[in-house]
């Protein structure tokens, strides 16, 4: 694919609009209540969001035409014993002593100030993947 | 030690493999590890791929902030 020229204008006040905006949205939606209609709604409106990003077709990093295999069975490695950990704890019912990662990070995202990060990021990774 | 503390330092250990997987690949690309932007990247090669990749960031979002 090929990038658009440089045009040299400077995108630093969009930018800065952006975070803002962002962060501004990841602090409201930290403040909704989880199994609400609102939180979901307040996911379901950044995923429609992303919809009409990806369609507008921003500019993309170009992907790698192919990955060296014996450097990519290491991530393989970690998203499996990801897979097997978090499977292994639902499969046990999720009990205190054999938790899930979403009943550890529970006491953490029940944090305005963490769970709002937390928002920012994953809207932030959401940007990230749609550049690529 | 309980299972509870091995659940924990599993994750732990997993968290700590992406930090210095993603480091090797920035640091010493001479090793061959990709990062994990040009892992996604190269399943997002395709539309499949691409729509796949976004369903499961947005299903994570879903999963931690809305239930």
């Amino acid at each position: 694919m090929v990038l658009p020229p440089v045009t040299g204008r400077d995108h630093r006040p969009q930018v800065a609009a952006a975070l803002t905006l962002t962060a501004g949205y990841s602090w409201y939606a930290a403040g909704l209540r989880s199994f609400t209609t609102e939180s979901l709604i307040s996911v379901l409106v950044v995923g429609v969001a992303a919809i009409v990003l990806a369609a507008r077709h921003p500019v993309r990093i170009p992907a790698p035409e192919s990955l060296d295999p014996r450097g990519l069975i290491w991530w393989m490695i970690i998203v499996f014993g990801f897979f097997e950990w978090e499977v292994a704890g639902f499969a046990a019912g999720s009990h205190p002593w054999h938790p899930t990662l979403s009943v550890l990070l529970d006491p953490v995202l029940e944090q305005r100030p963490a769970k709002a990060a937390a928002f920012f990021a994953w809207m932030l990774a959401g940007w990230g993947l749609l550049r690529r | 030690m309980t299972t509870y503390t091995i659940t924990v330092l599993g994750f732990a250990a997993l968290a700590i493999g992406v930090v210095v997987l993603e480091l090797l690949a920035r640091l010493r690309p001479e090793v061959g590890v990709p990062s994990a932007g040009e892992c996604l990247g190269y399943l997002m090669r395709t539309r499949a791929g691409r729509v796949l990749v976004l369903l499961g960031w947005w299903w994570t979002g879903w999963h931690f902030f809305a239930r």
